[in-house]
């Protein structure tokens, strides 16, 4: 639990990886653990400060049960090109280790055809809501509810 | 062609300028009436565009309206017209990278005639542009003036900023699960992985096959989900 001056700045912890699981030897990013909708299970997701959305592979968001009919098309630029799909709203959760979990009513890109690279956590529709910060010699995620925000952002 | 005047002034002016065509018959969807005839020319002030001379103004050369209620109909028209128009360049300059002429153009698409399927064009492009501030105000403007549309209702849903809350949810650190990736994820490139400790629970090509595979072994709860790239 971090603090900034006299207010709570996280509230809760969990661990990451500073490597994708299944390539070790691959650049460091940043994966946290989630829960997607109804799955029970978790799995890893990257945070990418840099993407807009965030990004759920088809076959995971299909079987956690996303609700696609109140979805609108659209189209992402990402790393590998664009990519049609679509743009959904579903439960995102970050299971805590220390503290409690965060339950995000978050925006979601769930590409149309088979995606090749990971999940992403992207800013719009999550990072926004949350704050966070990372122990790198522990590998620490802190993270909590942000407040609302005091002014207009301009982003 | 109808009554047309030959000596009509717009239409001399546009013969003139050599930009001239006819058309015989109103577009499709325009709103049921008299026949109307326009004379067409190419839009102005777009000189940068790779479609000049495809894009065009609609010119009313003659117009036998007949009532208030259908002149307000034809005018909406002949402006979400030229708005979806404007809109067409604004996603060709997208995709062409020019990211601010795409704005500018989305924004005077909007100026010209701000129907609900225009604004979620509009909105659509300004994700596209990674500029979901402006897909929100145009959201939030679009759903306050058309608020029995659906598509901008959903778009105002999609786009509002991330609702939080706490949930007493834990977990446990996945150590084990991750050292059996590290070891033997080799194994399984291009497959979907259901991991509970240091134990492999399900795979498969598709993650339905894994997830059944897992559950036919009790519950999945505490396991880890992981596809092996290829």
């Amino acid at each position: 639990m971090l603090t900034k001056g006299a207010e709570t700045f996280t509230t809760s912890v969990t661990d990451f990886l500073d490597h994708d699981p299944d390539y070790p030897d691959r650049e460091a990013r940043i994966y946290i653990r989630i829960k997607v909708e109804r799955l029970e299970a978790e799995t890893y997701a990257m945070i990418d400060t840099g993407a807009p959305y965030s990004i759920l592979n088809p076959e995971l968001a299909e079987n956690a049960g996303l609700d696609f009919s109140q979805g609108e098309r659209t189209r992402l630029s990402t790393r590998i090109g664009w990519v049609s799909g679509q743009i959904v709203r579903g439960t995102i959760t970050i299971p805590a280790t220390e503290g409690s979990g965060l339950e995000i009513d978050a925006t979601i890109f769930v590409p149309e055809v088979s995606w090749p690279l990971q999940n992403f956590i992207g800013y719009h529709g999550f990072l926004e809501g949350i704050r966070f910060a990372i122990s790198p010699t522990d590998y620490e995620f802190h993270f909590g509810a942000a407040p609302a925000p005091r002014q207009p952002r301009l982003i | 062609m109808n009554g047309e005047s030959a000596t009509d002034p717009r239409r001399m002016e546009a013969r003139a300028s050599g930009e001239f065509r006819a058309l015989s018959q109103p577009s499709s969807g325009y709103p049921a009436g008299p026949l109307m005839q326009f004379a067409v020319a190419p839009v102005r002030g777009f000189p940068e565009s790779p479609r000049v001379g495809q894009q065009h103004f609609v010119y009313i050369v003659n117009q036998p309206l007949v009532s208030k209620e259908q002149s307000s109909l034809q005018i909406r028209f002949l402006a979400e017209e030229k708005a979806r128009q404007v809109l067409a360049l604004g996603e060709e300059q997208s995709r062409l990278g020019n990211r601010q002429h795409a704005l500018e153009l989305v924004e005077r698409a909007l100026e010209l005639g701000g129907s609900a399927a225009v604004f979620a064009a509009a909105i659509k492009t300004c994700i596209e542009l990674d500029r979901t501030d402006l897909a929100r105000k145009w959201a939030a403007q679009g759903r306050a003036l058309y608020p029995n549309d659906q598509s901008l209702t959903r778009w105002n849903r999609l786009l509002t900023p991330p609702a939080v809350r706490t949930v007493e949810i834990t977990a446990t650190t996945k150590s084990e699960e991750v050292g059996w990736l590290e070891a033997n994820a080799q194994q399984y490139r291009g497959n979907w992985v259901v991991v509970a400790r240091s134990e492999l629970l399900g795979f498969g090509k598709t993650l339905t096959e894994a997830l059944q595979m897992a559950r036919s072994r009790g519950s999945i709860t505490a396991a880890l989900i992981h596809r092996v790239q290829g």
